[in-house]
């Protein structure tokens, strides 16, 4: 229904795809970089990480930003969030969501946890 | 006597006998002239000529009806209602779509580039073109991709298909004299026109880089 939701709770919880992954992970390293260059450097085909780019922009992790490169346009992907921004926004999501559904019972886990520590 | 029949009759008895005879040779004229020009915009001239001519030939067949094919023309009204309904209103409905999914802005520089009135760039890192009405869509995708001399290639390309439909009623016609010209020979007329005005190799080169990013 939501999102959220659809996360898999396995060992290692990720908002984010495996190839979602490979391409944030080199522009948190790399700064910005061409299209190109991101599908080169983690060998996957350009169509696929073009796709991916646009979807990570629409959901404002990424940012598309315009030069001109001797007369021509290029457009050049840099991250918007760092990890850990992205790690807070994501578990507030999914916090907020958990909250909204069983308002009381997130209470009262939290209320046992903080009284345990 | 049946239906095929009745109508040969009729029409051999009319006064518009001799006018509809005269706009059949026309249009068969035109459809001839279509195939043996190879100017892109020729074709499209006699393409819509022929078009016309079709259209013309349809209230003079019906003025030189004495037999009753009263139902043949409701049916055919009915379909033309539905179809200039339809055409008018979907290129609307998907420009609406398209600004809500991908987002797109309109491009002056590109404008001038290619001599259209409006030519927006799609938000999108893949390499898309296209025209709506006499509006042509380019991507980020496909502006990164290309060099200038190919970039002014695939929006001559999109120029042609904005001719197609700025040719008073050429891509509507087509729907209602049920005499269609098929969406490949569109394009390889689009290509000539694109060759004529960015050159051969530009043309190609686009072509094979775009084949290139989604192999």
């Amino acid at each position: 229904m939501v999102k959220v939701e659809r996360v898999e709770f396995d060992e290692k919880m990720s908002p984010l795809s495996p190839l979602e992954e490979k391409i944030m992970e080199f522009l948190w390293k790399n700064g910005s970089a061409h299209v190109s260059l991101i599908a080169e450097s983690i060998g996957a085909p350009l169509s696929s990480v073009a796709a991916t780019l646009d979807r990570l922009v629409k959901n404002e992790l990424v940012e598309r930003k315009q030069e001109k490169v001797e007369g021509r346009r290029k457009f050049v992907y840099s991250p918007k969030l760092s990890r850990d921004e992205l790690n807070v926004k994501f578990i507030e999501g999914v916090l907020d969501k958990l909250m909204e559904n069983f308002g009381e019972v997130v209470v009262e886990y939290f209320h046992k946890k903080g009284i345990k520590k | 006597m049946n239906a095929i029949e009745c109508t040969i009759t009729c029409l051999r008895n009319s006064q518009m006998f001799i006018p509809s005879i005269l706009i059949s040779v026309g249009f068969f004229v035109s459809i001839f002239g279509y195939f043996i020009v190879k100017d892109s915009i020729e074709k499209l001239r006699f393409y819509w000529f022929a078009n016309v001519l079709a259209l013309v030939n349809m209230p003079v067949l019906f003025l030189s009806m004495s037999c009753d094919m009263i139902l043949f023309i409701k049916l055919y009204l009915g379909y033309a209602g539905i179809t200039i309904a339809m055409l008018l209103v979907s290129p609307f409905l998907y420009k609406v779509y398209l600004k809500r999914r991908i987002g797109f802005e309109r491009d002056a520089e590109l404008e001038r580039l290619v001599g259209v009135d409006r030519v927006n760039v799609l938000n999108t890192s893949l390499p898309k073109a296209f025209t709506l009405g006499n509006e042509i869509f380019i991507s980020a995708g496909m502006l990164d991709l290309l060099e200038n001399e190919e970039i002014k290639a695939v929006l001559a390309h999109e120029k042609f298909h904005v001719l197609e439909n700025k040719t008073p009623l050429v891509s509507r016609l087509k729907y209602l004299t049920f005499l269609p010209i098929s969406q490949d020979k569109i394009e390889v007329m689009a290509d000539e026109y694109a060759k004529k005005i960015a050159g051969k190799e530009s043309l190609e080169m686009a072509r094979r880089k775009i084949d290139e990013f989604y192999a």
